[in-house]
């Protein structure tokens, strides 16, 4: 495992783009899904997804073999989207990441198989209905916790906060889904 | 039981999914839901909100990807023709300042000896020398800045077509 990961890296350094075309392979998923969370809008996402990647390419000789290699992306993946943000001139990371009205927080993309459309569709139709009412700092603790399954120190490296914050995040949100979901099904 | 015990299980609950509890603690947790409904009722609900959070897909769209990979590609290629032009100007510069280095000495005896010979004032040689060593290497670096502009006008033209192709 270390050393894919040492390979990962060195590959990284010289710009390879076979090694990229399967990151890409690997992750576009979890990528994709984090930047819906963190912005709540799938258009942006989209546009900070291919940001990532060129990023990932042009700093590749920045990637040590001692990172997780998701820990990485998505703290690039987080740093555009706040670049995008002071971009935008008054507008805050916090209005960046809270979905616009009219335009809501979007998970859904061009469906996987029409069958798992039919089993899954209506239920991330209905939490993308409910995360679009938990602020988005909580959003992104939560998908980072239990959609990415990372551990929360290297939650605290993604977002560059201390661990008790991420931690206090962490039960913010799970209240917040939690009653959410308990008003949702009332 | 008490509110106490509760307010213990529904924290108990949360630290779990959160940070992870110990084994008696557990053990506290597993027996006071046994018998409460209300906090066994939050366990349910705590696990429904996580499930239902897990159960979120996203997934990417094929055209996406295939566009974020066309463009890593055509930025990689980018990047492999501007580290094609650096590297003759890297070892350009390296080829100069030590060949300026190792000849500096013999030059500066050279124009002392022709201001000797020609019996002009130092500070006149002196001036001929400075003009020897500043002239050629400003009007390389001019060149040098001047190609680079047109260069990189060409690639934002390529670029430009490219995008509009």
């Amino acid at each position: 495992m270390e050393q894919d990961i040492a390979k990962l890296a060195e590959r990284l350094r010289n710009g390879d783009l076979d090694v990229l075309d399967d990151l890409i392979e690997k992750y576009q998923h979890r990528l994709l899904r984090y930047l819906v969370s963190v912005t709540g809008n799938r258009s942006t996402a989209e546009d900070i997804f291919q940001e990532t990647w060129l990023h990932v390419l042009e700093r590749g000789h920045q990637y040590r073999a001692q990172w997780k290699f998701e820990v990485w992306l998505f703290s690039i993946a987080r740093h555009l989207v706040i670049d995008l943000s002071r971009r935008k001139k008054g507008t805050s990371l916090d209005q960046l990441m809270q979905p616009d009205e009219g335009q809501p927080f979007e998970p859904h993309a061009s469906a996987p198989s029409p069958f798992e459309e039919v089993l899954a569709g209506e239920e991330t139709a209905r939490m993308a209905r409910i995360l679009a009412r938990i602020p988005p700092v909580y959003r992104e603790v939560l998908a980072l916790r239990f959609q990415e399954d990372l551990a929360l120190e290297e939650m605290a490296t993604i977002i560059k906060i201390p661990l008790s914050t991420v931690k206090s995040r962490l039960y913010r949100g799970l209240d917040a889904l939690r009653k959410h979901i308990e008003g949702a099904s009332v | 039981m008490n509110l106490e015990s509760h307010a213990r299980a529904r924290k108990l609950l949360s630290i779990d999914r959160v940070e992870g509890i110990s084994a008696e603690e557990r053990l506290w947790l597993d027996a006071h839901l046994a018998i409460c409904g209300q906090c066994s009722n939050e366990a349910t609900a705590l696990a429904v909100a996580v499930d239902s959070l897990r159960s979120v897909r996203v997934h990417a769209d094929e055209n996406v990807v295939r566009r974020v990979r066309f463009a890593v590609h055509q930025r990689a290629e980018k990047l492999h023709r501007q580290r094609a032009r650096t590297v003759p100007l890297w070892i350009a510069v390296v080829t100069s300042s030590t060949l300026a280095i190792l000849t500096t000495p013999y030059i500066w005896s050279t124009f002392a000896w022709f201001g000797r010979a020609l019996h002009v004032s130092s500070i006149v040689w002196q001036l001929g020398f400075l003009v020897w060593w500043f002239v050629p290497a400003t009007v390389l670096s001019a060149a040098a800045a001047l190609r680079h502009r047109t260069v990189h006008v060409a690639d934002a033209a390529t670029e430009a077509n490219r995008e509009w192709l």
